[in-house]
């Protein structure tokens, strides 16, 4: 369960989370949208503890986010497996070592054994056994986002969180990513929270929808209740995801 | 005065961070091998050239210094041990910082703002232990090396220039050598050569580590590693040639310390 009760953030005068309050259950899949500078990806931020918020308090789980110690820090990375926006590969290793990196005696392992061990977590993103002896640089952006979902899901997390998932991503592509979202996070019973601006692909997969602005939330419900939102931003998001459609 | 001190001591935490990371091992299998193969062997080239070319020099402008007291029978003597005390490792650890200093803070730097940094910190792996651990290591042992072969090349680079242009006998700039190149001067050589190899290791990991800003904060770290390295390398020169000298002046050892 991931809770955050009256969290507010600001730089300087100018203020990105006000007052924050919501829980997400476990198993549920919830996207967070919002402009660009809305304050999404510090709200992960905050969740993950990679940033302090000014008041209010994060749960996740049994751990408080706030002021974590580091020992409790690294369990929580862990617990929580992160998607950047960039794929963040390490461009030194092979894709078999990206992904196993995380595991237990890592160190000890050779790029063979790495491979061999990075395969079913492949599989499970839709790549095949061959994409593992690659490098970073050798693959397309589209599969570098795949593999960096394996190797969030290398880590065995409860809850995977995703910035911005489709950034730099054709629509082909953009809709593979979200519907491996919904497949990962329903096969393993993990909760997903995904930070976006694309309305289109939320209302399919989201089991629950937020609407950020100007540092609140102002709406937050399912795919069918946003359909009718009368707010504002979710009306021009509404209309800009049309327009989408009808160009497309 | 607080944040003066936190900006201060985080360089220090960061050595000693790194330090303590070392015996944990936690980086990929090979990777302090990877990063000397790259950054070493890459340059042996650059360091034996450098090399012959700092000993010819020396021998050029002591050879003019001794011409006047009709002493160039000191050539060989007095060259290398000026090269291998003082001018060598100096010279030779310049080029080292803008090649394998530049090197490790652009890849480090390059890293951090591509989030690679924070995706390792997210995998709830440490990254000093991870990433810079092994550089650190490999930079100190490469530049320890590296130092070493050139310094093996200034004295060839006298050697050659002495015989072939200043017209000295090979055996007679040999013969001299080791009245003046004695074991307390050659340890000199070998402690700043790990000195600088430190330093080294030390600012390129800390800068490319905590680089902010974007490509042109990675080329931000690039400008301060070379220059913060040849400050800091010049600093070391000093503070170790100002100890072997009171070492050598405490033992009665001789020889030119300075």
């Amino acid at each position: 369960m991931i809770r955050m009760e009256g969290v507010s953030k600001s730089f300087g005068p100018k203020r990105i989370l006000g007052n924050f309050s919501f829980t997400i259950p476990d198993g549920e899949i919830c996207f967070f949208l919002g402009k660009s500078g809305t304050g999404k990806s510090v709200l992960l931020k905050n969740l993950l503890g990679l940033m302090e918020p000014d008041s209010g308090k994060i749960h996740v789980d049994e751990f408080l986010v706030n002021g974590i110690p580091p020992a409790e820090h690294r369990k929580l990375f862990r617990r929580c497996g992160i998607v950047f926006q960039f794929p963040a590969l390490l461009d030194f290793l092979s894709v078999g070592e990206n992904i196993m990196m995380a595991t237990e005696g890592f160190a000890s392992l050779t790029p063979e054994l790495a491979a061999q061990g990075a395969v079913p977590w492949l599989k499970q993103v839709g790549l095949g056994a061959e994409t593992a002896r690659s490098f970073p640089t050798e693959l397309s952006f589209g599969i570098q986002k795949r593999v960096a979902i394996a190797r969030a899901l290398a880590v065995g997390p409860k809850h995977l969180l995703f910035d911005e998932p489709t950034t730099g991503l054709d629509p082909i592509a953009s809709d593979a990513i979200h519907a491996l979202i919904r497949k990962v996070a329903k096969s393993h019973g993990m909760t997903a929270v995904v930070v976006s601006h694309d309305l289109k692909r939320a209302l399919k997969v989201a089991d629950r929808l937020f609407l950020l602005e100007k540092g609140e939330i102002v709406f937050q419900g399912t795919s069918a209740e946003f359909s009718k939102c009368q707010h504002p931003t979710a009306q021009e998001f509404l209309k800009a995801s049309q327009t989408v459609e009808l160009v497309s | 005065m607080k944040t003066l001190w936190a900006k201060w001591k985080l360089p220090f935490q960061f050595f000693g961070e790194t330090l303590q990371s070392l015996p944990g091992r936690a980086w990929p299998r090979g990777a302090v091998i990877d990063q000397m193969y790259r950054v070493g062997v890459g340059s042996i080239a650059t360091v034996v050239f450098t090399g012959l070319f700092v000993g010819a020099i020396m021998a050029v402008q002591v050879s003019l210094e001794l011409r006047d007291f009709g002493a160039q029978g000191f050539l060989g003597g007095l060259t290398t041990s000026v090269t291998l005390r003082n001018v060598g490792p100096v010279l030779i650890a310049f080029l080292l910082a803008g090649k394998v200093g530049a090197y490790t803070s652009a890849e480090l730097g390059n890293m951090r703002v591509t989030d690679q940094i924070e995706a390792i910190r997210c995998l709830g792996i440490a990254p000093i232990g991870f990433l810079i651990a092994p550089r650190f290591l490999a930079v100190v042992l490469s530049a320890f090396c590296l130092l070493m072969i050139g310094l093996l090349f200034t004295l060839l680079g006298g050697l050659g220039i002495s015989a072939g242009q200043l017209g000295v006998n090979p055996l007679y700039f040999l013969r001299e050598v080791p009245r003046f190149v004695t074991a307390p001067s050659f340890a000199m050589a070998l402690v700043k050569s790990f000195v600088f190899g430190v330093l080294i290791a030390w600012v390129s990991c800390y800068r490319g580590y905590y680089t902010t800003g974007g490509s042109a904060g990675v080329g931000e770290s690039v400008r301060r590693t070379s220059v913060e390295c040849l400050v800091f390398i010049l600093i070391a020169d000093y503070v170790t040639s100002f100890f072997f000298n009171r070492i050598n002046l405490f033992f009665g050892w001789g020889g030119i310390a300075l």
